[in-house]
């Protein structure tokens, strides 16, 4: 832990100084954030951070993935236009819809269909990970962070209900909810652990796959949770590192030689995202890999002065003013 | 029913798992072991009491081997699937069903009970029950 410490340390002063002038005080009061995340923003996005903050205000559209554990997708489609909801297919994920039109009643949660485990509401870049991670039938694998359960159900309707995910969840009122999840959506090879991520070694074993969908800020939730704009405090950003880091060498110590890891977060901060996976790159030579197909940004390999590998540049972030997504980051990384 | 003949099963607590493909050997010592905490493996199927009882994830996997099937008004399964019981007219020569729609998909378990005039249909688990309680 000593090099985790060692490695927050060395970029701290640098990522967490923020220059607050006029013009990023009257953004700030123009489009309801703190001061400290429109510094950011211009930073990150330049001349376009107004229109990602505009962006923020604007309701995206809603989503589902089709599981093919208890349906198949054109009887989905079928069933749910009688109903009077119109879905269409997204052509970057495997089984991902937008809800174009909903009827008064009933809703998306409440249908015959949702309770049968024909679907699960999810939005579209929360599908990305399971299908980079792309496990195999035959592999182990590890979801780190399982509650509610979207991604780890995904895990199991690629690999067809067949090899086997541990899936983590150490809250009790969440593992009461990904269990439940995972029943009502057929999945029958997890097993779920009720331990937290970062004592996934006691389990003893090496795994030949592992997501870690990241507990973060959420920042790219921000369409969807407008009190995000006010919520997060630089202080809990060091907090959310210092969680995701843990959590990160935890996993890659339960990786087997040669095995894939995926890191995701709902969130577009550099500070939960770059600087994390660059410690993976720089510290235990994991190497990152392309994804395609998939309309996104690359990861930054420089944010404040701070410059990562630029191996980074192959991970991905996707933006709602820009991807009609909720903010989203992730990267595919291999254990040499 | 052939994933349930051929699959796993494990006894965790109250509840009986089916696995389908069964565990790696490795995995399988160490759960058998108790080497690490375990809420759920693979589909909960059955509830021991002092009898066992099906859990929702049976239902699909017996729709189509159980004769005991209701198949009722949308305007009645709707009730039952908010857990609330019914009473209908007709009488029945089972006391438990399957509650199933037009399409032959499983809905719920059901209890019947005669009552002057007809049969109270109690719905003892039913599939709105991911929307009430799942979380």
């Amino acid at each position: 832990m000593e090099d985790m410490d060692l490695y927050l340390k060395k970029h701290d002063e640098v990522l967490y100084h923020y220059d607050i002038d006029d013009h990023v005080r009257e953004l700030a009061r123009k489009y309801g954030f703190l001061e400290y995340m429109v510094e950011r923003y211009l930073n990150i996005f330049g001349s376009d951070a107004e229109i990602f903050m505009k962006s923020c205000s604007a309701q995206l559209k809603r989503s589902l993935r089709c599981n093919t554990l208890r349906t198949d997708c054109k009887k989905l489609e079928d069933r749910m236009n009688e109903r009077g909801f119109k879905l269409s297919k997204v052509s970057w994920t495997r089984y991902g819809y937008v809800v174009e039109n909903t009827p008064v009643r009933p809703t998306l949660g409440s249908t015959l269909e949702y309770m049968k485990g024909y679907y699960y509401i999810q939005g579209l870049a929360s599908m990305i990970p399971p299908e980079v991670l792309s496990p195999s039938e035959d592999d182990l694998v590890l979801d780190m962070a399982a509650s509610p359960g979207g991604k780890t159900s995904h895990l199991a309707q690629l690999m067809g209900n067949r090899g086997v995910i541990v899936a983590l969840e150490k809250n009790t009122a969440r593992l009461r909810r990904l269990n439940s999840n995972l029943a009502r959506l057929g999945v029958a090879n997890t097993i779920t652990v009720p331990i937290p991520g970062d004592y996934v070694s006691s389990i003893g074993i090496k795994f030949d796959s592992v997501l870690l969908d990241s507990p973060c800020s959420g920042e790219g939730l921000l369409p969807v949770d407008p009190s995000r704009r006010t919520k997060t405090l630089p202080q809990h950003l060091r907090e959310f590192q210092r969680v995701q880091l843990s959590l990160l060498i935890a996993g890659i110590r339960s990786l087997r030689k040669g095995g894939k890891l995926v890191y995701s977060t709902c969130s577009i901060a550099p500070e939960e995202n770059e600087v994390i996976v660059n410690f993976a790159v720089e510290k235990f030579g994991l190497r990152t890999e392309e994804i395609r197909g998939i309309p996104a940004d690359p990861g930054l390999v420089e944010y404040k002065g701070v410059r990562f590998s630029e191996d980074i540049k192959k991970c991905i972030r996707l933006y709602p003013h820009k991807h009609g997504t909720e903010g989203f980051f992730v990267c595919s990384m291999r254990k040499e | 029913m052939k994933e349930l003949i051929d699959a796993s099963l494990y006894s965790l607590r109250d509840k009986v798992f089916m696995f389908p493909h069964g565990l790696p050997r490795q995995l399988h010592s160490k759960v058998l072991l108790g080497a690490f905490p375990i809420a759920s493996i693979g589909l909960p199927i059955l509830l021991k009491r002092n009898t066992y009882l099906p859990l929702l994830p049976l239902g699909p996997y017996l729709v189509d081997h159980c004769q005991n099937k209701l198949n009722l008004p949308d305007r009645l399964s709707q009730k039952l699937l908010y857990g609330k019981k019914i009473k209908v007219r007709e009488t029945y020569s089972f006391e438990d069903a399957l509650l199933v729609d037009n399409s032959n998909e499983f809905l719920a378990f059901l209890r019947l009970r005669l009552v002057s005039k007809g049969t109270e249909i109690i719905p003892v688990l039913d599939i709105g029950w991911y929307l009430r309680e799942g979380g």
